[in-house]
């Protein structure tokens, strides 16, 4: 049976009287990776601002693991499993490394074997962290800086990981090997909500995907349907 | 969200409104059958009326943030007292000599407010007011020290005289407020409050209309602080105190920044406080400041929009003009 | 003025810097790292230098206790402080509100403990490094607490999970909160926390000065003084800083005479804000990587 993780209702959302979200709707499955794409100001940021609880959800639901958490404190997530990646890395930009990572395991900060344990791991993933782990975060590459982002939302132990523009302002190499890294993440178990503007190479790795535009889902389906339809490949892939 | 705090703030103003209303027009009549006593509160109040238009001319129109008014009014004080007990000149040079320190000082804090802008322009005047109060106690020979000076007898002034020259005074500065308010330098002041780059591409020079609106805002509490001279008959350093700044801002705020009844709404605090005085012993002088103190706090706990709003059109920031966010790190 | 004079001038005021450094560094925390403008800081300080005067002096209460009541005191005051009036984010509004506290708590000292000056009366005891070279025992004892205590802080804040949350707060509070970090209660305690460090200035203060109620102005100018020639923010600088200023202090008085201390100190100041206002040693941008 597939355990629905995530699932979003008819969510609407206005800021300062504008509309942003209208009737959005989707899910995600347990260890799925769902990509959503849309142009800019299409309103993914919002959304995942909305899942984790820093924007108002004016109606609609958002079900956690069959449990509401509209409008809940963002504070409250991390314990649950539920953690986001934001848009342009927000580091803790005058923290190290190191620090960084270590805010992902806030939540169980007491457990310091557990805090071990996890910053072994994502040290693993991306050895340039280990090598300069004691450096400042604001002077790594941005390359890097999306490596510690991941790592931090990595250290909170999710159950979902809910990306924002894995890719943006990152060179082609690097882009691709983020790409690769959160394909094995998904395939060790962590479900994944990727928001991309590179339409192309997210829905190459998506299990399924959804396409929003003025703040609506205007279509839905598996990776590679959205990737041979007309309209994605006109507006979304250059073609 | 921002009109609900507009009424909430109208709903709490109103039974005060009422109530100082009554006490000004009480004020005007005052000379027909007050006492002393009572000549004194309405003069008190006057003199409040006059520095809140000086305040709100500098802070709710220019919208640069005077925190220690009572700088310009001590320093009208002392023009006078020095002029007339040290040197005795009479009272129109006493006049001039304050208008004249003041116009130095004020182009001075101007330079500073057209320079620095936020904090730093709070803690710049923190520390010229904390460099003349010291100066005003340690020029003893110049200014009387501690205990001030006295001045001569001959000088002294009956009552309702001085009663009607403050009420000219306050009338006199109103119509200026109100006029400058209305006048083209106003709305020039008023622009350049909310948006600073506007005067780039008007091409006018900030530094010069904040230099300016410094100048006519000092000139008017020099007026009040020369005329309190005559009225107290000395000086002492406590003019320069954080409690006259504090009591003129709250004025303000109370009756509404940057309108022109403002200050006359908010004077109504002083005439109250005169009168709980006036029953109070002397040695109970400390509540009275307290009761003030309470009065903005409170204001602040209950409307924070309010006081928030005043905030906003100040524009204060920590980040001053060269002022990068400062974080702490490693 | 012989040498060994002056050397003694300069070693008083290398230890009194100390300590103005330790009272200007939580002012410098509070308005750089945590975006709060405190005016009631100088009578903050002037407070717990009464408190100190009373509970050790009048009401002969042992140290050790003493101590304990005045940093419960303080810490709450913090906490009442940032939970009440200084829960919003606009400077203006804090100033004006703080500004009100201080009237509040200068009145009350007069109040409850009139406005007579205060001192502590210690018998300086006086370590003669050679026949007429010497500092103060007290004063040295603080001086060192006061970088003790700083240290700590900086321990405090980098090594701590309470202290990284209040780092991460202060940079990005946003972020802080969906990694679990409830960054209201997290600036409660911070602001607490410097409110402890008020304390312990005033603890030291105490053992050096004459209290009166108004003192707490002339602290305030100096801490103003010494945060803006490190720039604000840069809690390592006003240490550094607070030396000089100390330093400066004791050659002006030495030099120009008592009189002169305060407006040419204050002057400076003023000076010293128009011609830098990051700092005289610190370019914005370095500044923002220091504590
Ligand atoms: N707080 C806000 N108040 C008003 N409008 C907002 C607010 N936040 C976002 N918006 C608007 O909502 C729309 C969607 O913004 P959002 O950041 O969600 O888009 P996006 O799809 O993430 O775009 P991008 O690809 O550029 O990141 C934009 O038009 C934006 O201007
Ligand atoms: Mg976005």
């Amino acid at each position: 049976m597939i355990f629905m993780l995530l699932q979003i209702s008819s969510l609407n959302v206005t800021l300062s009287g504008l509309k942003i979200l209208q009737d959005v709707s989707l899910h995600i499955n347990e260890g799925e990776l769902v990509v959503v794409v849309g142009a800019n100001g299409a309103g993914k940021s919002t959304l995942l601002r909305t899942i984790t609880g820093l924007n108002p959800a004016e109606s609609g639901s958002i079900q956690y693991m069959g449990k509401e958490i509209a409008n809940q404190s963002p504070t409250t997530l991390p314990a649950t499993g539920l953690c986001m990646v934001p848009e342009g890395r927000q580091l803790f930009p005058e923290m190290t490394a190191k620090e960084n990572l270590l805010i992902g395991a806030y939540h169980y900060r007491k457990d310091s074997k557990r805090v071990a344990n996890n910053l072994k791991k994502v040290y693993e993933m991306f050895p340039v962290l280990e090598k300069n782990a004691d450096r400042i975060a604001s002077t790594f590459s941005g390359g890097e800086q999306q490596m510690i982002s991941i790592g931090r939302g990595l250290m909170s132990e999710p159950k979902i990981l809910m990306i924002d523009e894995l890719s943006l302002g990152l060179a082609p190499m690097v882009t691709e090997a983020l790409f690769k890294t959160i394909k094995e993440l998904n395939r060790s178990g962590i479900s994944i909500m990727l928001i991309e503007q590179n339409a192309r190479q997210a829905l190459k790795i998506a299990d399924r995907a959804y396409v929003m535009e003025s703040g609506r889902i205007v279509m839905e389906g598996s990776g590679e349907e959205l990737l041979n339809d007309d309209h994605v490949r006109v507006a979304y892939l250059g073609l | 969200m921002r009109s609900d705090n507009l009424l909430r703030r109208e709903r709490l103003l109103h039974p005060l409104t009422a109530v100082s209303l009554a006490l000004v027009i009480l004020a005007a009549f005052v000379p027909i059958f007050g006492d002393r006593l009572m000549m004194n509160i309405a003069i008190m109040a006057m003199i409040y009326i006059i520095l809140g238009h000086s305040w709100n001319l500098l802070t709710g129109l220019a919208g640069m943030f005077s925190i220690t008014h009572a700088l310009f009014f001590g320093l009208g004080v002392y023009g006078m007292s020095i002029s007339v007990a040290k040197f005795h000149l009479p009272i129109i040079a006493g006049l001039l000599v304050g208008l004249l320190i003041n116009i130095v000082m004020s182009a001075i804090v101007g330079m500073i407010g057209s320079k620095l802008s936020g904090l730093y322009f709070v803690m710049a005047q923190v520390g010229l007011s904390q460099t003349i109060y010291t100066l005003s106690i340690q020029l003893f020979p110049l200014t009387g020290g501690v205990t001030g000076l006295s001045m001569p007898r001959e000088y002294l002034m009956d009552k309702s005289t001085l009663y009607w020259i403050a009420l000219i005074l306050a009338i006199l500065t109103t119509l200026a407020f109100a006029f400058i308010r209305k006048s083209r330098m106003g709305t020039m002041f008023v622009a350049l409050k909310e948006n600073p780059d506007l005067s780039l591409s008007l091409g006018s020079n900030v530094g010069k209309w904040r230099i300016m609106a410094t100048v006519m805002s000092a000139s008017m509490a020099s007026l009040a602080g020369s005329f309190y001279a005559l009225f107290m008959m000395s000086n002492n350093p406590e003019v320069f105190s954080m409690v006259i700044s504090l009591k003129i801002i709250i004025v303000v705020i109370v009756g509404g920044i940057g309108s022109v009844w403002g200050p006359i709404v908010g004077s109504s605090l002083v005439v109250m406080d005169e009168l709980i005085r006036g029953i109070m012993p002397t040695t109970m002088a400390p509540f009275s400041v307290i009761i003030y103190a309470l009065v903005l706090i409170i204001m602040a706990i209950r409307h924070p929009e309010g006081l928030i709003s005043i905030g906003r059109s100040i524009g204060l920031k920590l980040e001053g003009k060269s002022m990068k966010k400062v974080s702490i790190s490693k | 003025m012989g040498i060994d004079t002056f050397i003694n001038i300069i070693l008083n005021g290398i230890l009194i810097g100390g300590v103005y450094g330790l009272v200007a560094s939580a002012f410098t925390f509070q308005a750089g790292a945590l975006q709060i403008v405190n005016f009631s800081y100088g009578s903050s300080t002037m407070l717990a230098m009464y408190l100190t005067f009373f509970l050790i002096k009048e009401w002969n209460i042992p140290i050790v206790f003493a101590v304990v009541i005045l940093f419960a005191l303080f810490f709450t005051i913090g906490w009442i402080m940032r939970r009440t009036i200084l829960n919003n984010t606009n400077h203006g509004t804090q100033i004006l509100t703080t500004m009100a506290v201080e009237l509040v708590i200068i009145n009350l000292v007069i109040i409850f403990f009139t406005g007579f000056p205060r001192d502590m009366a210690i018998f300086e005891k006086r370590i003669n490094i050679t026949d007429t070279i010497s500092v103060g025992l007290t004063q040295l004892i603080c001086f060192f607490l006061a970088a003790a205590v700083l240290v700590s802080f900086h321990l405090f804040l980098n090594k701590t999970w309470a202290g990284m949350s209040i780092r991460a707060v202060v940079q990005k509070k946003e972020i802080a909160n969906i990694m679990g970090i409830n960054s209201e209660r997290i600036m409660d305690l911070a602001f607490s926390i410097s409110y402890l460090i008020i304390a312990i200035a005033g603890i030291m203060l105490m053992t050096m000065f004459q209290v009166e109620p108004h003192f707490g102005n002339y602290m305030m100018t100096i801490s103003f003084l010494v945060c803006v020639t490190a720039g604000i923010g840069n809690m390592g600088g006003s240490f550094l800083s607070g030396i000089i200023i100390g330093i400066l202090s004791a050659l002006i008085t030495t030099l120009l005479g008592a009189q002169f201390h305060d407006p040419v100190l204050f002057g400076l100041f003023v000076l010293i804000l128009l011609v830098r206002p990051n700092g005289l040693f610190n370019s914005s941008k370095r500044i923002a990587r220091q504590i």
